[in-house]
């Protein structure tokens, strides 16, 4: 199978045909692969914004991400614009699903890596941006998987009811 | 309130196309990124182009939101405060220090192995006090 290059688009998102995203989801670790049949490419924009949020110090100055705990969230206005930006670029409402979950915990993991030692390397910010491929292509599958594939009938489990109360 | 969330927003887009600008793509640098993709095929691979940021001005023109913008990855520097002078060792006079070293300067004058310098083509001279434990000298 021939592979294609990902290329981000200035302004709108890209499908590529055939594509395979490496990552590496542990610092100098193994490479993972993964390959998607048809594979949504986000605008350069769109990359550049969520880099800003991972990058600002303390996050504090960025409007889309709130720190509680110690951990970071979306806020409101966060959750708003990114449903709204995978419902543009994508034309699929993700509302229902749990990408907000998925996308809190990358947010919270690439602020940490992008706040260590050498955080603004260029692999690190290479790997952000097939991060964020992976997180999006792996969420649509999903919700493609999850409508295609039939409900499993699920056996019933041990036990009698009790019917002399009646 | 709403003007200061309005501010956060203006900064923050700014930020946005800032670092927009500078992510480029250039020719396959990193041949195992994107599914190691060999080099010599024409496909591109993504590279983001991270300049370093030059100082052209000072910081007095900036209001206290855009210096903690500008400053925002810069490590806090440590500043003298003079609240917590109470706490710091008492300073030692000028006077106090000048007498010293005037005590000091007379010591070498006046010293009784101020000849015992080391002449041209000898090794240096050690000079020995405890003739207990060395022996006359």
């Amino acid at each position: 199978m021939s592979k294609n290059a990902i290329k981000f688009q200035e302004d709108s998102w890209s499908t590529v045909e055939s594509a395979t995203v490496a990552t590496t989801p542990r610092m100098g670790g193994k490479k993972v692969q993964r390959t998607y049949s048809v594979c949504s490419v986000p605008s350069k924009k769109f990359v550049a914004k969520w880099l800003t949020v991972a990058t600002v110090a303390e996050n504090s100055t960025s409007p889309l991400v709130e720190a509680i705990d110690g951990k970071y969230h979306l806020t409101g206005q966060g959750v708003t614009e990114l449903l709204q930006e995978l419902l543009d670029g994508m034309d699929i409402d993700f509302s229902e699903t749990n990408i907000i979950s998925n996308f809190n915990r990358f947010i919270n993991k690439q602020i940490g890596r992008f706040n260590s030692k050498y955080g603004v390397s260029n692999d690190n910010i290479i790997d952000f941006a097939m991060t964020l491929v992976v997180l999006v292509n792996n969420n649509r599958d999903q919700l493609t998987r999850v409508s295609s594939v039939p409900v499993p009938q699920v056996k019933a489990t041990k036990g009698s009811i009790d019917l002399s109360v009646l | 309130m709403e003007d200061y969330a309005q501010h956060k927003q203006t900064l923050f887009d700014q930020e946005v196309k800032d670092i927009e600008s500078r992510l480029e793509h250039v020719p396959a640098k990193y041949p195992n990124f994107n599914g190691g993709i060999a080099e010599d095929e024409p496909f591109q691979v993504v590279n983001f182009k991270w300049k370093k940021r030059r100082a052209t001005l000072g910081d007095n023109h900036l209001s206290w939101d855009e210096y903690k913008w500008k400053h925002r990855f810069v490590p806090a520097m440590k500043v003298h405060n003079p609240r917590y002078e109470e706490y710091l060792p008492p300073a030692i006079p000028p006077e106090q220090i000048a007498k010293d070293n005037a005590m000091i300067a007379e010591g070498i004058a006046t010293s009784k192995y101020k000849y015992r310098a080391k002449k041209k083509g000898q090794p240096s001279c050690t000079i020995y006090t405890n003739t207990r434990m060395y022996g006359k000298r």
